[in-house]
C-alpha cells in the first residue's frame, strides 16, 4: 500500500492518528510502527475491524472493566530495554527489579480485569499472569509492590546480615557503656553520638580530657575541641569485623542480583509475550475508543473497485468547525472504477469532500472506523492526491511543474488499483493548455483500474464515461440578502449531486467576488464581457 | 529548648536553606537528624536538585553522605543506591530525571550513608514531600540548595531553618546585617484582607501581573517581557489602583518604575519571600519612598543557626556572635551548631 509523504500530508492523516491514544509505552511504540493493510492483507484487516467493533460494544456494556484496565495500563512504564539487556546475560540492579515488580505486577491486575471482559480474547491479545516472575520478585509472598535484595535469596546474605546486626548491636553496648564510664569519671553529659565540644576557654578542663585515655581528640577548631569515646582494643576489632562483613555482603548481593537476573531471564520470552500482548491490546481498545470519539462506523471492504460513501464527515474539519459551533455538512458519494469529475461554486468544499474521500479511504487501510453513516470500498495499492497549490521551492519548481512531477509519479503507478484525487488539475497553468492537458490526463486514467476523482473549473471535460459530480453551492440563495462574506459558509450548500446530461461548469465567481466586497466596477465590466 | 522541639510536631515539612556556601547547613541538618532520632520520629530526607547538567554532576558527587536511622524514608537518585551504602528499600520510582539516573524514594533498612537527592522544580518538591509522608515519614527535612531557597517557600514547606555564618562576610556585623536583610525580606508581612489574597493569589496562579482595583475589579496588564515589566505597569496605574499583583519576582527596577508612578496609595503584593530579589539599600529608599510591599503566603522561619567559622581560614568569637545575632533577632531562636550539643539548648 503506497501513501506518498505529501498525499499522508495533504490527507491530514497523521492529525487523525494523533488523535489515537494509546496509554502505554508499548502501545504508543506499536502505534508508530503501524502501516496500513495491504489488498493482500484484507483477511487481516477484516478480522481487525472485527475486533474493533467487538471492543466497541463491550466498551458500551462494561465500561467499568474498562475504566479498570487503562487506570492499570497508567502505571506502566518502559522497562523493555532492562528485560532485553537482563536476556543477553547483563545484572538488573535494585530499581530496575523494582519496575519489573510493579510490571509484573500491573500485568496480573490486566489479566484479572480482562477475564471479566464478555470475550474470548485472542492469545495475541491476552496478558497471562506470570506467577514464576512474581515469586522470584516476592520471595517472601507479602504482595507489596516494594523491592529489596530479601534476606531469604540467599543463606549467606542472611547470615552475614545477622552476624553485622549483632556486631553493631555489640559495638553500640560497649561505646555506650565508655561513655557511661567517662561520664561517671569527669562528671560530664557526652552526646547520644558519644562527643563533646568544649571551648578552648576551659583550657583545665580541655587537659584533664586530654590525658583521659577513654576519650581521644576527634576535632578541633580555634575556639574549641570535640572529644569522642575512645575505641578500645576489642571495639577496634569488633569495627574491623564489621567492615569486613560489610564488605562481604556486598559483594553477597551482587551475587544474588546477578541469579536474580539469570533466573528473570529464564522467563524473558514471557515477560516480552506479555508486553506484546499489552501493546496490541492497548491499541486496539485506543481504536475502538476513537471510533466512539468519532461517532464512526465500521467500514465494508468491496471486492470491487468501488468507494461509496454515505453523509462522511471529515474528522479534522468537524472539530475545527465544532470549536466554533457551527456543524459539518456531510458528504455521500458513490463512485466505480473510472473518473469522475466534481465542478461547482468557489468556496463550496470542492477540495473538503476531495480529501474526505481519500482520508476515510485511507482509514479504512489503517484498520479504523470512519466518520461516516455508511462506508463501503476497496482495498487500494495507492491512494495519491494532488492539491496543486504547492510550490516546490527546493527543486526551482513552479505551482505547474510540482503539479505535474506528482501527476507523473502518479502515472507510473496507475495499473496498480489506486484512488487518484486531483485537485483543480493544470491550474497553474494557461487555461487553453490546462484544459488540454486534463482532457488528456483523464482520457488516460479512464482505462486504469484506479477510481480518479478530479476537481476543476474547466468547461468541456465532462463527457461520456465521466461522472459528473457538482457541489449544490449558493443555488437559491437571495445575494442581496447575504451582505457579510463570513456568512457564505452557512447559506453554502455543500452537498454532491450528481449530474446528468451536459450542464456547463456554474458561475458563481462574481457572485462570490461581490459578496466579499470586490470593487462593483470591476464586476460590472466583467460581466458585460461574459454578455459579449 | 531544643531545636527538634521547635521543629515537631508544629511543622511536619521544613526546609533548611543556607544564606551562603559552607553557612553550616549539613551540620544544621545533621543535628536535627539526630535529634528526630532521638525522639523517634520517623523523618524524611529529600534534597533540591540543582539545574544545569555539568554542575549537577560536580556538586552531586561533592554532596557528603548523610547518615541516618533505619526506617527513614528518603528521596535518592537511581545512581546513588550502591551496595557499599546502607540497603535501600525502593518504594517508588519516579519519572524525574537527572544526571545521576532517575529520582527514587526507599526507606533505608539499616542504620548507615546515604545520598540525598531530589527534583528541582518546587511543586515536584512538594509532591514528593507528600509521597514520602504517605509512606510513613512524620517529618519531612527538604536540605535547600543555595541557589534554590525557594524550598523555602510557603507552598512546599511548613517552616524554614536559616542556615548563616562567617563565609558570608568578613565582620561579624555584616554576616549580622546581611542575615537580617533575608530574615527581613522573608518576614514581609502578609496582605491583611483576605479577599485580597484571594485575587492575587488567583491573578499569580495564572501567572500574569493584575491590579487590584478600589472595587476589587482586575485590571491585568500584559507582561510578556518581563524585565521592563516596570513601565507597562506604571502606564496601567489609575487613581483606583489599590494594589500591584506580581507573579513573577519583585526586582528593584520594576518597584521604582511602579512608585515613580503610582497615582495613588497602592500595596505590592509577591506571592512569597523568595520571590523578592532587592538589595538592602535599595529596598531602604523604596521603604522611604512609601513602598509598601506585602505577600500572600507568609514564610514561617523556624530558626536560625549560626557557624561562627569560615573556610578561608577567619573566625569570629562564637559566644558573642550568638549574643549579637540573638539580640539583632530576639524573636527568632538562634543556635551554634558548632557547639555540638550546648548550641542547642536555647
Amino acid at each position: 500500500m503506497n501513501i506518498n509523504n505529501r498525499t499522508y500530508k495533504i490527507l491530514d492523516i497523521d492529525r487523525v492518528l494523533s488523535d489515537l491514544h494509546p496509554i502505554t509505552p508499548f502501545g504508543i511504540k506499536l502505534k508508530s510502527l503501524m502501516k496500513p493493510y495491504t489488498r493482500a492483507e484484507e483477511v487481516e484487516l477484516k478480522e481487525e475491524l472485527d475486533r474493533v467493533e467487538k471492543i466497541r460494544e463491550l466498551v458500551d456494556t462494561q465500561r467499568a472493566v474498562f475504566v479498570e484496565i487503562r487506570t492499570h495500563m497508567r502505571g506502566i512504564k518502559d522497562i523493555r530495554k532492562s528485560v532485553e539487556r537482563c536476556m543477553e546475560g547483563g545484572v538488573l540492579n535494585s530499581v530496575e527489579f523494582f519496575e519489573l515488580k510493579n510490571l509484573i505486577s500491573i500485568m496480573r491486575s490486566i489479566s484479572q480485569s480482562q477475564s471479566a471482559l464478555h470475550w474470548k480474547i485472542p492469545e495475541k491479545y491476552k496478558v497471562h499472569v506470570l506467577e514464576e516472575v512474581e515469586k522470584l520478585l516476592d520471595p517472601e509472598s507479602c504482595g507489596l509492590k516494594t523491592f529489596y535484595i530479601y534476606d531469604c535469596y540467599s543463606e549467606a546474605l542472611r547470615n552475614l546480615r545477622a552476624e553485622r546486626t549483632k556486631a553493631e548491636h555489640l559495638l553500640e553496648e560497649m561505646r555506650q557503656k565508655k561513655a557511661r564510664d567517662v561520664e561517671s569519671e569527669t562528671g560530664l553529659k557526652l552526646r547520644s553520638t558519644g562527643d563533646i565540644t568544649i571551648s578552648r576557654n576551659q583550657a583545665d578542663l580541655i587537659k584533664k580530657l586530654i590525658d583521659c585515655p577513654k576519650l581521644q581528640v576527634f576535632s578541633e577548631t580555634y575556639i574549641n575541641v570535640t572529644f569522642k569515646v575512645r575505641p578500645d582494643e576489642s571495639m577496634a576489632q569488633l569495627m574491623q569485623e564489621i567492615e569486613n562483613l560489610k564488605e562481604k555482603e556486598a559483594l553477597e548481593e551482587m551475587k544474588v542480583l546477578e541469579e536474580l537476573s539469570q533466573k528473570v531471564a529464564s522467563q524473558g520470552q514471557a515477560i516480552l509475550r506479555n508486553i506484546d500482548a499489552i501493546a496490541h491490546f492497548d491499541l486496539l481498545v485506543a481504536k475502538a475508543y476513537l471510533a466512539i470519539a468519532m461517532n464512526a462506523v465500521k467500514p465494508i471492504i468491496s471486492k470491487g473497485i468501488c468507494c461509496t460513501i454515505k453523509n462522511g464527515r471529515h474528522p479534522v474539519v468537524e472539530a475545527g468547525l465544532k470549536k466554533k459551533g457551527k456543524d459539518f455538512t456531510p458528504i455521500s458519494v458513490n463512485l466505480q472504477r473510472g473518473v469522475a469529475v466534481i465542478t461547482g461554486a468557489n468556496m463550496g468544499g470542492k477540495t473538503v469532500s476531495l480529501k474526505l474521500i481519500g482520508l476515510l479511504a485511507a482509514m479504512v487501510q489503517y484498520g479504523l472506523f470512519v466518520p461516516a453513516g455508511y462506508m463501503e470500498a476497496s482495498l487500494w495499492d495507492f491512494i495519491f492526491i494532488s492539491a496543486g497549490d504547492e510550490q516546490s521551492l527546493d527543486s526551482g519548481l513552479s505551482t505547474f511543474g510540482a503539479e505535474m512531477q506528482g501527476i507523473k509519479e502518479m502515472l507510473d503507478m496507475c495499473n496498480q488499483r489506486g484512488l487518484i484525487l486531483i485537485d483543480e488539475l493544470a491550474r497553474g497553468t494557461n487555461p487553453r493548455e490546462g484544459y488540454a492537458i486534463s482532457y488528456g490526463i483523464i482520457s488516460y486514467l479512464m482505462e486504469k483500474p484506479c477510481i480518479t476523482i478530479i476537481t476543476t473549473h474547466f468547461d468541456g471535460l465532462v463527457r461520456e464515461g465521466v461522472k459528473h459530480l457538482q457541489v449544490k453551492g449558493l443555488r437559491n440563495v437571495d445575494y442581496e440578502k447575504l451582505g457579510d462574506p463570513d456568512v457564505i459558509s452557512q447559506y453554502m450548500d455543500y452537498t454532491l449531486i450528481e449530474i446528468v446530461g451536459n450542464t456547463g461548469v456554474p458561475k458563481d465567481a462574481i457572485n462570490i467576488s461581490r459578496l466579499i466586497g470586490v470593487p462593483e466596477e470591476i464586476l460590472k465590466e466583467a460581466e458585460s464581457i461574459l454578455e459579449n | 529548648m531544643k531545636l527538634i522541639d521547635l521543629i515537631y510536631p508544629k511543622n511536619r515539612i521544613v526546609s533548611i536553606v543556607g544564606t551562603c556556601k559552607n553557612a553550616g547547613k549539613t551540620v544544621t541538618l545533621n543535628e536535627i537528624i539526630l535529634q528526630a532520632g532521638e525522639k523517634g520520629i520517623p523523618i524524611g530526607l529529600i534534597s533540591t536538585g540543582r539545574d544545569g547538567e555539568r554542575r549537577d554532576v560536580l556538586t552531586e558527587t561533592e554532596k557528603p553522605p548523610v547518615f541516618v536511622r533505619k526506617g527513614t524514608i528518603i528521596t535518592t537518585v537511581e545512581n546513588a543506591i550502591k551496595p557499599e551504602h546502607a540497603g535501600i528499600e525502593i518504594y517508588s520510582v519516579t519519572d524525574y530525571n537527572t544526571p545521576m539516573g532517575r529520582v527514587v524514594i526507599g526507606r533505608v533498612v539499616e542504620d548507615g550513608y546515604v545520598e540525598i537527592s531530589g527534583p528541582y522544580s518546587s511543586r515536584t518538591i512538594k509532591a514528593m514531600c507528600e509521597e514520602m509522608m504517605s509512606f510513613g515519614a512524620e517529618l519531612v527535612l527538604i536540605d535547600g540548595s543555595l541557589d534554590r531557597r525557594a524550598s523555602a517557600a510557603p507552598f512546599v514547606s511548613d517552616g524554614t531553618i536559616l542556615a548563616t555564618g562567617a563565609a558570608l562576610a568578613r565582620s561579624q556585623e555584616l554576616v549580622i546585617d546581611k542575615t537580617l536583610h533575608i530574615i527581613n525580606t522573608y518576614s514581609i508581612p502578609q496582605a491583611e484582607r483576605g479577599e485580597i489574597r484571594d485575587l492575587a493569589e488567583g491573578i499569580i496562579e495564572e501567572g500574569k501581573t493584575g491590579l487590584i482595583n478600589e472595587d476589587l475589579s482586575i485590571t491585568y496588564v500584559d507582561t510578556l517581557t518581563s524585565l521592563r515589566s516596570g513601565s507597562l505597569i506604571a502606564q496601567a496605574l489609575t487613581e483606583d489602583t489599590r494594589y500591584v499583583v506580581l507573579s513573577g519576582s519583585a526586582t528593584a527596577d520594576t518597584l521604582k518604575d511602579i512608585m515613580q508612578n503610582a497615582k495613588s496609595e497602592i500595596t505590592i503584593l509577591v506571592k512569597d519571600g523568595t520571590r523578592i530579589f532587592i538589595p538592602q539599600r535599595e529596598l531602604h529608599l523604596l521603604q522611604k519612598m512609601g513602598l509598601k510591599l506585602n505577600v500572600v503566603d507568609a514564610i514561617n522561619i523556624i530558626a536560625v543557626t549560626i557557624n561562627p567559622y569560615s573556610p578561608e581560614g577567619y573566625y569570629f568569637d562564637s559566644a558573642a556572635f550568638l549574643e549579637n545575632m540573638r539580640r539583632a533577632i530576639p524573636d527568632i531562636p538562634v543556635y551554634d551548631v558548632m557547639q555540638g550539643g550546648n548550641g542547642y539548648e536555647y
